[in-house]
């Protein structure tokens, strides 16, 4: 499996590429929200007297706000990629503010350089960038670009001031084509480099001899001593039956008995999956009955071992056990699903979890998390993608 | 294991950077549209004015500016943004000082063309991958700007505006800015150390190998000495008794758990093969079973040295299920080699099994011919039917194949012919 699917650069968002770098922090979307805001209000307070109302311009920038609201909300972790419809609703409601905006400075003799309506689509297109494809950015931002332009033209029919009609148009469309550009070029700049980053780790991680030969050595300490245990009782025997050349009906007992045992323990170690032996020693359940864990590749078992010290490390855990099950799908799939009685704030899911959860993504299809008392995530691994 | 594909996840400096660096980029880009748009803004005013005569400088000023943005954006590196911040501001206010000497006027009337380069000079961009840094270097720009723009009205003779364009660019880009450092200090805050994850990921595959080695090793030594044992008679012989020192050592010694995992090519791994099977077949005689070994091939195959050992463990396992299960004290072994394959099978006559059915928790073929075998990369292939014998075919994969002096010889003559 490649680290990512395999589509084309040009139909992923940076937040596809990248999740985690707008999961968390000062969220980029509510602070366009805020410079939106900012310019509105001051821009609607100075140019107060060329409007025919200061509540109209008030409430048409709360529309431009809301338009960066929804896409702060449409692109939480939990959310499914922002798709074209509410892409271009949050477009069509900070058209709609600008509208509004013009209706209400309409032959209020505005400076055209002082509408503030074009900036707010600037803005908008802007937040949008982290979480659409250049092709999305591009379309909807054009259409908001030429929208502004339309609604300009009805603003300012033949002119202002110092413009001329055309003019006008070139001024008023600069400042949504600004938005365009900048979402653009960094869309452009983002998703490639990343992908090449990306792709360069892949190709590390195969090579990294380094990494390979310590796990290696600790491996090898390691079953030197679980090695040491299986045979602490049989060595010693069987010294000893070389040693005497002897042998009597309570050794064969004896040997029957540690046979039986050696051989339990045997079994155990062949038939523990790796996912048993990350839940070792710890409180987690594994209900694998087919063994399904040994077909995840390397990055999935990453991810999914990361949410189980995630989930593990979370305060109010306490010595509630988590449960991993693991079961064959119709289709040939594989669901996985992690779950465990606790409930996060969404605070607290955010910053413990959604990285964990959004690498999940990166690894796994199908990915849903489930709300409520019970904390609960559900993934899936597509048939014959055996890792092993 | 599926190969080393890592988590898809960048570690958050390279993110952070590669983010930061786009923010740069982008803007240098809103930098060169504001430049170029602006100019269709000049031509307008200028001919409405009738100042055509009076384009040319601040046109050429706009121009060069350009062209010293796209310079600096192709080349990023602190001199270089540093040369277009102070080439870039005399470009401003060359450009304003042209424009209010043509006309005063246009201060108050379009300052919005007036202060275009004013405000593309704010987003100057940054060499550095830092966010902060991107802040400091927009303020920087944001101090050009003003600076050129109070030179240029001083120049001109006209009172000091900037217009709302240069603060409010400032403003967006100095927040995204600081958003970006908030977002990335937060990540490496909160961010879940993913290489730990993969490096433990490792290690648990690593472990679970070995411990297959383990299994595989214990069940061929230990395991089968204790059977032997069971049904041992009262005085054991002189072979029996080195064998289990020679199986204690081995465990004892656990050299086997080396991590030595690299093909090494042995001259002559036929003969490797050999004495190793003629050291097993000996064995199996003395424990009451006869092994006839037959084939070979003409070539002198290699194998490593690991595949080689790991095919002839298991056929030693074979023989052992032969002699415990079989019922039958002859056993044949063959051997032969086909294309990148050495092979070596293992036929009895004796009461064969079900090969569907046998039970998950039987180690013998599982773990001591199958595993051992996929695990240097050969296979195996089982035939048995209750009541009409068993055969096990176990291939390993060889190294490189060198004819023989008498195939050398036969192609010889075949090209003479």
């Amino acid at each position: 499996m490649s680290p990512a699917p395999a589509r084309g650069n040009r139909g992923r968002s940076p937040q596809a590429i990248d999740p985690l770098s707008w999961y968390s922090g000062p969220l980029i979307p509510l602070a366009f929200a805020l410079l939106v805001a900012c310019y509105g209000v001051i821009l609607g307070i100075t140019t107060a007297r060329h409007s025919s109302s200061s509540t109209v311009q008030f409430v048409a920038t709360a529309l431009c706000v809301s338009a960066c609201v929804l896409v702060h909300f449409a692109t939480r972790p939990k959310r499914p990629p922002m798709g074209w419809l509410l892409s271009a609703a949050a477009v069509a409601i900070a058209l709609c503010g600008c509208e509004l905006s013009a209706l209400g400075y309409a032959g209020g003799g505005l400076p055209v350089e002082h509408w503030w309506g074009p900036g707010a689509i600037s803005l908008t297109i802007a937040s949008l960038a982290p979480y659409l494809s250049i092709r999305r950015i591009l379309v909807l931002g054009l259409a908001a670009t030429a929208g502004v332009g339309v609604i300009g033209v009805s603003l300012f029919p033949s002119g202002s001031g110092p413009w001329s009609l055309w003019g006008t148009i070139v001024l008023l469309v600069t400042t949504p084509l600004i938005g365009v550009v900048a979402g653009s070029v960094f869309i452009v700049t983002v998703v490639p480099t990343m992908q090449g980053l990306l792709d360069r780790r892949g190709t590390r991680a195969d090579d990294d001899a380094e990494d390979h030969l310590r796990a290696g050595e600790e491996a090898s300490d390691a079953e030197r001593a679980a090695l040491a245990r299986l045979t602490v009782r049989v060595t010693p025997f069987l010294e000893q039956l070389a040693d005497t050349g002897r042998v009597t009906a309570t050794d064969r007992a004896v040997a029957g008995q540690l046979a039986r045992r050696l051989r339990d323990d045997l079994v155990f170690r062949v038939n523990a999956s790796w996912l048993d032996a990350i839940a070792a020693g710890r409180p987690v359940a594994v209900m694998d009955p087919e063994q399904r864990a040994d077909t995840m590749n390397h990055a999935q078992r990453s991810a999914l071992t990361g949410l189980i010290d995630a989930i593990l490390d979370a305060p109010g855990t306490g010595s509630k056990a988590l449960l991993v099950e693991l079961r064959g799908e119709e289709n040939g799939a594989t669901a996985v699903g992690v779950s465990m009685d606790l409930h996060l704030s969404e605070g607290r899911q955010t910053t413990h979890l959604a990285p964990y959860y959004l690498s999940l993504k990166t690894a796994f299809e199908g990915l849903s998390w489930n709300d409520g008392r019970l904390l609960s995530m559900r993934f899936e691994m597509p048939p014959n993608e055996a890792g092993d | 294991m599926g190969g080393g594909v890592a988590i898809a996840v960048l570690p958050r400096a390279s993110a952070a950077a590669v983010i930061n660096r786009a923010v740069s980029r982008s803007g240098w880009a809103v930098g060169f549209v504001i430049l170029m748009l602006g100019i269709p803004g000049l031509l307008d005013v200028f001919a409405s004015r009738g100042l055509g005569d009076r384009l040319a400088v601040p046109l050429i000023a706009v121009l060069a500016m350009a062209c010293a943005l796209v310079l600096a954006a192709l080349h990023p590196a602190p001199w270089s943004v540093a040369l277009y911040l102070l080439f870039g501001g005399a470009c401003v206010v060359v450009y304003q000082w042209a424009i209010l000497v043509a006309d005063p006027g246009i201060q108050t009337d379009a300052t919005y063309l007036l202060n275009r380069p004013a405000v593309a000079i704010v987003l100057v961009g940054s060499a550095s991958a830092s966010a902060l840094l991107g802040a400091l270097w927009c303020s920087l720009g944001f101090l050009v700007s003003l600076s050129a723009t109070a030179a240029a009205a001083s120049l001109a003779g006209v009172p000091f505006v900037t217009g709302w364009g240069p603060s409010l660019l400032f403003a967006a880009y100095l927040a995204a800015c600081l958003a970006l450092a908030m977002v990335q200090r937060s990540q490496r805050l909160h961010t879940p150390d993913f290489a730990a994850a993969e490096q433990r990921v490792k290690r648990t595959a690593a472990q679970r190998e070995l411990a297959r080695r383990t299994a595989s090793v214990v069940h061929d030594t230990v395991l089968n000495d204790l059977s032997l044992v069971i049904s041992a008679p009262d005085e054991l012989n002189q072979t029996t008794r080195q064998r289990l020192r020679d199986d204690v050592s081995i465990l004892t010694s656990a050299d086997w758990l080396s991590q030595a995992r690299t093909l090494t090519e042995v001259d002559n791994s036929d003969a490797f093969v050999r004495n190793r099977l003629a050291a097993v077949v000996s064995e199996m005689q003395w424990r009451g079973l006869t092994v006839h070994v037959s084939g070979g091939g003409s070539a002198t195959r290699r194998s490593s040295d690991i595949a080689a050992a790991a095919g002839v463990d298991a056929a030693r396992a074979c023989l052992e299920n032969v002699l415990a299960h079989s019922g039958v004290t002859v056993a044949e072994i063959v051997l032969g080699q086909e294309g990148d394959e050495s092979t070596i099978m293992v036929i009895d006559e004796g009461r064969g099994f079900d090969p569907d059915a046998v039970a998950a928790d039987r180690l013998g073929l599982k773990i001591s011919v199958v595993q051992r075998v996929v695990d240097v990369g050969g296979y195996v292939r089982v035939w048995s039917v209750p009541g009409a014998g068993t055969s096990v075919l176990i291939s390993v994969p060889v190294l490189a194949a060198e004819a023989t002096a008498a195939e050398v010889a036969s192609a010889d003559e075949g090209g003479a012919g």
